[in-house]
């Protein structure tokens, strides 16, 4: 399920798909100092399977999340009352994309 | 020129006489009623030494509440950790732990009771796990309030 923090930033990132600068670790996103316009893939040492991908704007900070990982019920209501969660099959492109080989802990979705 | 007085461990517990007590009977309802905490924020974390030494470890979080009919069901969860044993917030340059995007994890060992703010995605498995956290506090009380939500 995405949870982006700004919707108004959404057009920040590059629109052709494989534009996009893909990383990929361990660690725990970023949140500010990235690539600029890139994607971060977070991954489960335990599982080697993904939790999160950080979407980065084009001044390197995050701009949205997109979560493999159960949120609990429902995950209702994202990042306050003035940022809902919005729906998967709302997402910028690309940005539930994960590196070659890996899988999502949870399937979008589910 | 003003004098802070040092807080003392009575002035603690006063303090907790309005606060819930969270323990392991009541720690899944708890987790429940605010969605895990997932992707709750962080608002503030202090730190109080009292006159007799003692620790307590305070976090105020913007949390998605089931109980709560207004703000979209968002509401203000102070939680505090009392008689605090080892704390550790550990946040590097361009991380932040503002986002708690793994959730909050409430955690006991022995008689023993632990915060550990989602530096790790999932619940730690045991107390060696937990230590090794960037974010947590562990102590022998915890206690919540929960009040209306403000930007």
């Amino acid at each position: 399920m995405g949870s982006p923090m700004a919707l108004k930033q959404f057009a920040a990132l590059p629109a052709a798909k494989g534009a996009v600068p893909r990383f990929s670790g361990t660690a725990k996103p970023w949140t500010q100092g990235a690539t600029p316009n890139s994607v971060y893939t977070h991954i489960d040492p335990k599982t080697g399977k993904a939790v999160q991908n950080a979407a980065y704007g084009s001044d390197g900070k995050v701009i949205g999340h997109v979560d493999f990982k159960n949120h609990g019920p429902g995950a209702p209501s994202g990042h306050g009352p003035a940022n809902p969660h919005i729906p998967n099959n709302q997402l910028p492109p690309g940005w539930d994309t994960l590196p070659p080989g890996v899988q999502p802990r949870t399937p979008l979705g589910q | 020129m003003g004098y802070l007085a040092p807080w003392s461990s009575a002035q603690n517990a006063a303090w907790s006489v309005n606060m819930d007590a969270i323990t392991s009977n009541n720690a899944a309802a708890f987790g429940a009623r605010f969605n895990g905490f997932n992707d709750a924020l962080i608002r503030k974390v202090e730190i109080a030494y009292a006159s007799d030494g003692t620790r307590s470890v305070s976090a105020l979080i913007a949390a998605h509440d089931a109980e709560q009919p207004s703000n979209d069901g968002w509401s203000l969860v102070s939680l505090r950790v009392s008689d605090v044993k080892q704390f550790r917030f550990c946040e590097e340059a361009k991380s932040s732990a503002q986002v708690l995007s793994n959730g909050l994890h409430v955690c006991w060992f022995g008689g023993s009771v632990g915060l550990e703010f989602g530096d790790y995605i999932d619940a730690p498995e045991n107390l060696e796990d937990f230590l090794g956290s960037k974010l947590f506090a562990l102590g022998n009380m915890l206690h919540f309030s929960v009040s209306d939500y403000e930007p």
